[in-house]
């Protein structure tokens, strides 16, 4: 008898095969399907998540949220302001299931520590400041502010709007600071003053948020009050509001509603605000493909800014950004 | 029976093999085509209905799909819409009824309206952020909750009031907005949707226009909205004003921004209803519905993309259960293919173990359906045909070849009496009566012993005693001119032997070997067990035989029955008859020097002389014999 397989044996055998790979392929779509997607935890920690200054920030998170598969914890466990509490936080985030942090350094110390140790087990999105002098890690990724050029351009919008007035030695221009501890600050402050030096504006005294500004005021009166954070900036309005005799000019970087209401009621005479609605939106976003598609994940984005004014604040576009509609 | 009988019986075997031959072949041939036809019939059917059934499933469930899709969409919009009318209604009745219970029937110049504005918003302050009249110069009369103004709110060039001054009939919505016109110590600004009217005042008796704000809080209508936009399958919904400016869009602040597009300025023009168009080189069907009064819309974006993966998630329902079916089906047949085909390849097997001859008598399958079991017993009874012819044929060969031995062993050649008869005259002549009447004993032994009343069978004894009358005879005749020597082992006598088998060897050393010779021959007849059988040697120290002598001593079968000398049965006649008898592993064996003698070896089974044994060996062949008695 002959042990020949006969062909349509094979063309059985193929059809069964075919019929058992259909099988499978319409199983794993259906279970595809109905398979909730994989969803990435990502926690945000702020040194102060529930200052108004992060609302367009964590709005644009929020919206990236909504179209990509991430699930969103902002940390509300307090202030979040030292090294140690930092890697507490962080630490805790990621035994409960977080596979990206996107966090506010309180200070640029300890920081290639933070970024060493956890960048191995999770992607890191650094955010606040920029931190250009730090090496390129990794599943690290810098919302870069660009510092130097925040300095620079954030003089010349100034110095363009007080030359309107009067000459420019006229104007004695005094600085806030904020966090004095951040790298970032000293280089925005740096290129502010170069700039100023260049332009011939006259800066009269140099403080941060921890110091009086009446007291540098007593060494060295200032008409023009440039604030260079968010922080700094609603001090120096609340100084300039309640000195009001002294017809102090406040210019200032920033976003929170404090100053943008200041701003529409003239107080402050023009904000440089980051848009960070768009940059919040494009680091979640990288964050995602970087889950979905093991894209890299390294390197910086740069945060554009805008200069806002009270005429301009409430037209459409920067409404939307000013003034998130966060739920 | 006659040899034409037999052989016609023959024939007819022959022809019945021939069929058998040509059934198996036909069986092995087509047992597998059989499976493999059931298989493949049913298969390709199944395939076939399977596939127009799944094309006209995934129609109708593809369509069905869409349509669910389709409709628990519209029905979706159709709940928001109707939700939003009411919501927008209330807003509407809020400031009907602040406009014509308060403020119609009041002069604000005597009397204020604080009181009920403020009973009015705290009544719906989860829908408001705040309810204010303006003259119409823009100035404050009265605003729930007390609030007072920017410095810079410059009221008369918002898009509020100059809409309500311009169309002073209507209520006017505006889109959603930052409300920035009242200090706020927590330096918050709400997100508002405003309904402005223009209304007559009256204030200190004269009647002038205003206009009165209601701000309605966006935050309630965007979650309203929110809510049906949490689908991820790309569905979603957005509400614009009748110019297409967006009121509320789940990806507002990227189509601000520029990040996304969106057709909305496009869609505002689209009569209600469903639209396909493709937008952003995607096709989608968009669906609008008109919101009454405001004019807005309502618009249902779903992307093809999205109905295709409803579509392609029914499809891979579909192919899967087609599959899966198909499998079954395969296996369903396989297995009823099997069971039908496995009873006809046992036949078929049977059928091939005869046709190679591996097996002699082989088992019919006799299982299966009606008709193979038919099959089987049609097969059975011609086999068992068979084995009847077969056992006939032996039967007759056995008779005829009994018939061959019978004459052989019957016939005397007639010049051996002639001569021995001579030399009993010539005895009596010559009054030689002892001698005489020696050689007649002799010579009636040797016929009493020849006849052995008709047995084949008969003891060694019986056959050493006719050897012996016959060269007692022969030795008379040829005058003692040769010497015979019996040395005969013990017990051999008392075993079954073929008669005449002896003297035929006898003969031939006589007249081939001693009978010339100018010495005294001898003869020598050695009886002697070796290996369980028993050997007869007779040997002559005659003149010995060439190598050619010998081989057709054994195998010339031209040589006639009768020799002119002998008594008529040749050496090959022996070696044959030992053969037929016994098995081809019996017979003769010659050995011969030339000028020194021959020895004949007479190779028998040792089987004991009974009556039992005698009857059994006359009837059937020695392996027959040896099988039953087994």
């Amino acid at each position: 008898m002959s042990t020949k397989r006969p062909v349509s044996d094979m063309l059985l055998t193929i059809l069964i095969v075919i019929l058992f790979g259909i099988a499978c392929i319409s199983g794993y779509t259906i279970f595809k399907g109905s398979t909730i997607e994989t969803t990435y935890k990502v926690s945000v920690i702020l040194t102060d998540s529930t200052d108004t200054k992060w609302d367009s920030f964590i709005s644009g998170l929020e919206e990236a949220t909504a179209v990509n598969n991430i699930n969103l914890n902002i940390v509300t466990s307090g202030n979040v302001d030292t090294l140690e509490r930092e890697k507490e936080v962080i630490e805790e985030e990621i035994a409960n299931g977080a596979k990206g942090i996107i966090f506010e350094p309180c200070t640029s110390e300890g920081l290639e520590e933070i970024l060493e140790t956890y960048s191995k087990n999770v992607k890191i999105a650094v955010v606040g400041s920029g931190f250009e002098q730090i090496t390129s890690y990794e599943n690290v990724m810098f919302l870069d502010i660009k510092d130097a050029k925040v300095g620079e351009s954030f003089c010349k919008e100034v110095m363009n709007e007080i030359l309107e007035e009067e000459e420019i030695g006229a104007k004695h221009v005094g600085i806030v600071i904020g966090n004095s501890n951040l790298d970032s600050m000293k280089v925005r402050l740096e290129s502010f003053s170069n700039t100023a030096n260049e332009n011939g504006l006259n800066i009269v005294w140099t403080i941060d948020t921890t110091s009086s500004i009446q007291d540098a005021q007593n060494i060295s009166k200032a008409n023009v009050f440039v604030a260079l954070d968010d922080d700094a900036l609603v001090i120096a309005q609340k100084y300039a509001s309640s000195h009001s005799k002294e017809n102090i000019q406040v210019f200032g970087y920033g976003c929170s509603e404090e100053n943008l209401y200041h701003l529409n009621t003239e107080e402050i005479r023009l904000m440089m605000v980051p848009n960070g609605y768009s940059a919040a939106f494009a680091l979640l976003e990288k964050m995602a493909d970087s889950f979905e598609e093991n894209a890299k994940f390294s390197g910086g984005l740069e945060l554009e800014t805008d200069i806002i004014t009270q005429e301009n604040m409430f037209h459409e576009i920067y409404q939307q950004m000013l003034f998130p509609t966060t739920d | 029976m006659s040899i034409r009988n037999t052989f016609k019986k023959k024939w007819e075997l022959h022809k019945e093999n021939q069929e058998l031959k040509k059934t198996a072949k036909r069986f092995s041939t087509n047992s597998r085509s059989i499976q493999t036809s059931i298989l493949i019939t049913f298969t390709s059917v199944s395939v076939i209905a399977m596939l127009v059934l799944s094309v006209a499933l995934n129609r109708v469930f593809s369509t069905r799909s869409q349509q669910i899709v389709t409709t628990t969409n519209n029905q979706l919009l159709n709940q928001i819409s109707e939700n939003l009318e009411d919501y927008l209604h209330n807003m509407r009745r809020i400031s009907d009824a602040m406009y014509y219970d308060v403020i119609k029937s009041k002069d604000i110049g005597t009397s204020s309206i604080s009181s009920e504005m403020n009973l009015l918003y705290e009544t719906n302050k989860d829908d408001l952020i705040s309810i204010a009249l303006y003259r119409n110069d823009g100035t404050l009369v009265s605003a729930a909750p007390v609030a007072i103004e920017m410095k810079n709110a410059e009221v008369t060039s918002q898009s509020w009031f100059i809409d309500a001054m311009s169309q002073i009939e209507n209520l006017h919505f505006s889109t959603p907005h930052v409300q920035h016109i009242f200090q706020n110590t927590s330096y918050h600004y709400d997100w508002v949707i405003s309904l402005s009217q223009a209304v007559e005042i009256t204030e200190n008796g004269k009647t002038s226009m205003g206009v009165l704000l209601v701000d309605m809080d966006y935050s309630t209508m965007k979650e309203m909205l929110s809510d049906i936009n949490e689908s991820a399958t790309g569905q979603y919904f957005y509400l614009s004003d009748s110019e297409g400016s967006l009121i509320y869009h789940p990806s507002q602040m990227q189509i601000s921004f520029g990040d996304t597009k969106e057709n909305n300025i496009e869609i505002a023009n689209y009569d209600d209803g469903s639209h396909d168009e493709t937008f952003n080189g995607e096709s989608r069907t968009v669906t609008v519905d008109t919101i009454s009064y405001t004019g807005w819309k309502l618009v249902s974006i779903i992307p093809e993309s999205s109905l295709l993966l409803s579509v392609n998630t029914t499809t891979a329902y579909v192919l899967l259960v087609v599959s899966i079916c198909l499998l079954a089906v395969m296996l369903v047949t396989q297995t009823a293919a099997s069971h039908l085909s496995r009873p006809l390849i046992k036949l078929s097997n049977a059928i091939g173990n005869m046709e190679s001859g591996f097996q002699l008598d082989p088992t019919i399958y006799e299982d299966g359906t009606r008709e193979v079991v038919d099959l089987g017993d049609t097969l059975r009874a011609y086999l068992n045909q068979i084995h009847r012819l077969m056992d006939d044929i032996v039967v007759e060969e056995e008779q005829k070849r009994k018939s061959e031995l019978d004459v052989l062993q019957s016939q005397i050649n007639p010049h051996f009496l002639y001569n021995t008869l001579d030399s009993i005259v010539w005895m009596i002549e010559g009054e030689r009566y002892k001698e005489a009447v020696f050689m007649i004993t002799q010579l009636a032994q040797l016929f009493r012993i020849s006849l052995s009343k008709g047995k084949t069978i008969i003891p060694m004894e019986d056959e050493l005693q006719h050897a012996k009358s016959y060269m007692a005879i022969q030795q008379i005749r040829y005058k003692q001119s040769f010497e015979t020597v019996f040395d005969i082992e013990d017990g051999v006598q008392n075993y079954c032997t073929v008669k005449l088998i002896i003297q035929p060897i006898l003969e031939n050393a006589i007249y081939h070997g001693i009978r010339d010779m100018q010495e005294d021959g001898l003869i020598r007849v050695h009886g002697y067990f070796k290996d369980d059988d028993i050997y007869i040697d007779v040997t002559d120290n005659g003149y010995g035989m060439s190598e050619d002598e010998i081989q057709n001593l054994l195998t010339n079968e031209d040589k006639p029955l009768h020799s002119k000398h002998g008594s008529g049965v040749g050496v090959v006649n022996v070696h044959k008859r030992i053969q037929l008898r016994f098995g081809e592993e019996y017979g003769l064996k010659v050995d011969s020097i030339l000028d020194e003698g021959t020895t004949v070896h007479i190779h028998i089974p040792a089987i004991p002389y009974t009556e039992e044994n005698q009857k059994k060996l006359e009837e059937v062949t020695y392996h027959v014999y040896k099988t039953t008695s087994e």
